[in-house]
């Protein structure tokens, strides 16, 4: 895998932080292309001021050669929620691939959400990803990371390459849980692999109330879902949760991301997510 | 070929009769079958092909070399467990692991094997975690395994062991288990062939998937 673009010069540097009145605000915002970013939207009645912010892209899509590099925070007590406008693009890849990262840091008792929409992975797409959490005391963050293999041709081409990395730890660097998997399109012909789907998600959370009852209703929850297969289960150390899910497409798994999502949100808080446009 | 020792050590440490514990185990085999997503003897071979492939030789493979190499080691034997520890995210493949893992060291004290008494003297102080492929590496390179010898076992347990869950699921017969196996033997030949990665990876999501819901299912017949 090659190395990851330096967190100084990454293409978006979000930080939120929390003011005085309670309500979270962007306090940094750099959003060099090919991102472009909401304002702060407060569409949650709970957590309690919470800033929603909808990542966009002005361009084509992960194009070969591409470098991204994403770095948000959450400084203490900040609650934000952070998502893409809809799901991003690698194209095929013939020459060389393209890389994205996302380093995330959630500072003590704030509570952070980052959960975009899947990537596609059109044929010959070769791409690297990685998603870096850090969790400092109190703090609270619910991830995703999601691939969804498409041939616009309608044929069966496959993605040439998928390199993804995704760690979670503690404010003293401690490694908490790590998933990493080298694959090429190969997968999606294994039976044994993908059992018949074409979509892999994984969707973590960690802080308080990441606990075995949250874990028994995200289960329910999935079960309710037609075309998704999914398991949950407690991180080591138990640190917090991690949901496997494998979609027949991508209506199924945004059915199963919020639902788990809204899940957790009535768990933790007593309330639903705002409504998003 | 090996020469007759060799050959002898190996086969004694890849016996199904040794006390290791491993028959327990169908590695999600029990909840894909309880689920309808393996239902023959095709299905079984798909679940052993990609445990090898998208399991075995991306994680366990690197795993063991480096536990063989770290030559008893404890701070290296205790790194690598860390990250393998950090890298099972279903908490019956976790737990299953390192009880294997244990099983296996156990065995290796009480036989006298060279440096499984310090492997499980550090791991009951907390220094190590005992992971199987970390055990393995541990106890195969003291009893005088080399890397080809302990690769060729693990990955030949790995198939055995799918073949022995599979008939006691009723999914195959013990003939066509082992047909499966000598099938999956070119499979392991052809994977030890390749570059070893350097960094443990896996990708099995079904199979993953099936260990984590066995912690709630009423399958039972298996630890996971």
């Amino acid at each position: 895998m090659n190395a990851p673009a330096s967190p100084a010069t990454a293409q978006l540097d979000l930080s939120f932080s929390r003011a005085p009145s309670g309500e979270t605000y962007l306090a940094r915002q750099y959003a060099g292309f090919p991102f472009h970013v909401t304002r702060a939207l407060q569409l949650d009645e709970e957590p309690a001021g919470m800033a929603t912010v909808v990542l966009q892209s002005l361009g084509a899509g992960l194009l070969q050669g591409d470098r991204l590099a994403m770095a948000i925070t959450a400084q203490p007590g900040a609650a934000a929620h952070v998502t893409t406008q809809g799901s991003g693009v690698a194209h095929a890849m013939l020459r060389e691939g393209a890389r994205q990262d996302a380093a995330i840091v959630v500072g003590e008792g704030a509570f952070l959400e980052y959960l975009p929409r899947p990537m596609i992975l059109f044929p010959d797409a070769d791409v690297t990803t990685s998603l870096d959490v850090v969790l400092h005391e109190g703090a609270s963050v619910m991830w995703c990371d999601a691939y969804l293999a498409h041939d616009p041709q309608k044929g069966d081409g496959r993605f040439a390459r998928l390199h993804a990395q995704t760690t979670l730890r503690d404010g003293a660097g401690a490694l908490l849980a790590l998933d990493r998997f080298a694959i090429d399109g190969s997968v999606l012909d294994e039976a044994g692999v993908m059992a018949g789907h074409a979509v892999h998600a994984s969707l973590g959370f960690a802080g308080p109330g990441a606990d075995g009852a949250l874990a028994a209703l995200w289960r329910e929850a999935l079960d309710e879902i037609d075309g998704v297969y999914g398991g949950v289960s407690t991180l080591p150390g138990e640190a917090g949760l991690f949901c496997r899910l494998l979609a027949r497409d991508g209506v199924a798994l945004r059915r199963a991301m919020l639902a788990l999502w809204r899940v957790m949100r009535l768990q933790r808080f007593d309330v639903e997510p705002g409504a998003r446009p | 070929m090996a020469d007759a020792s060799s050959l002898l050590l190996a086969l004694q440490m890849g016996d199904s009769a040794f006390p290791s514990g491993g028959f327990g185990f169908s590695w999600g085999l029990e909840t894909l079958k309880h689920d309808g997503l393996v239902h023959d003897g095709a299905g079984v071979t798909a679940f052993a092909r990609a445990q090898l492939r998208w399991r075995w030789a991306c994680a366990d493979r690197p795993v063991l070399r480096a536990a063989l190499a770290a030559k008893g080691d404890l701070d290296r034997l205790g790194a690598l467990d860390r990250e393998v520890e950090a890298m099972s995210l279903a908490a019956e493949q976790r737990e299953g692991s390192r009880r294997l893992g244990r099983a296996l060291v156990r065995s290796h004290v009480t036989m006298g094997t060279p440096g499984a008494a310090a492997f499980q003297a550090a791991q009951r102080a907390g220094r190590v975690l005992g992971h199987l492929p970390v055990a393995q590496g541990v106890v195969w390179g003291g009893a005088g395994l080399d890397v080809t010898g302990a690769e060729a076992v693990s990955a030949f347990a790995v198939a055995a062991g799918i073949g022995q869950a599979a008939v006691r699921l009723a999914l195959v017969g013990p003939v066509e288990a082992q047909a499966m196996i000598a099938d999956l033997r070119g499979v392991i030949a052809t994977l030890l062939a390749q570059p070893c990665p350097e960094r443990p990876h896996a990708f099995v999501p079904a199979a993953e998937i099936a260990v984590m819901r066995h912690e709630s299912g009423d399958a039972r017949l298996f630890a996971n």
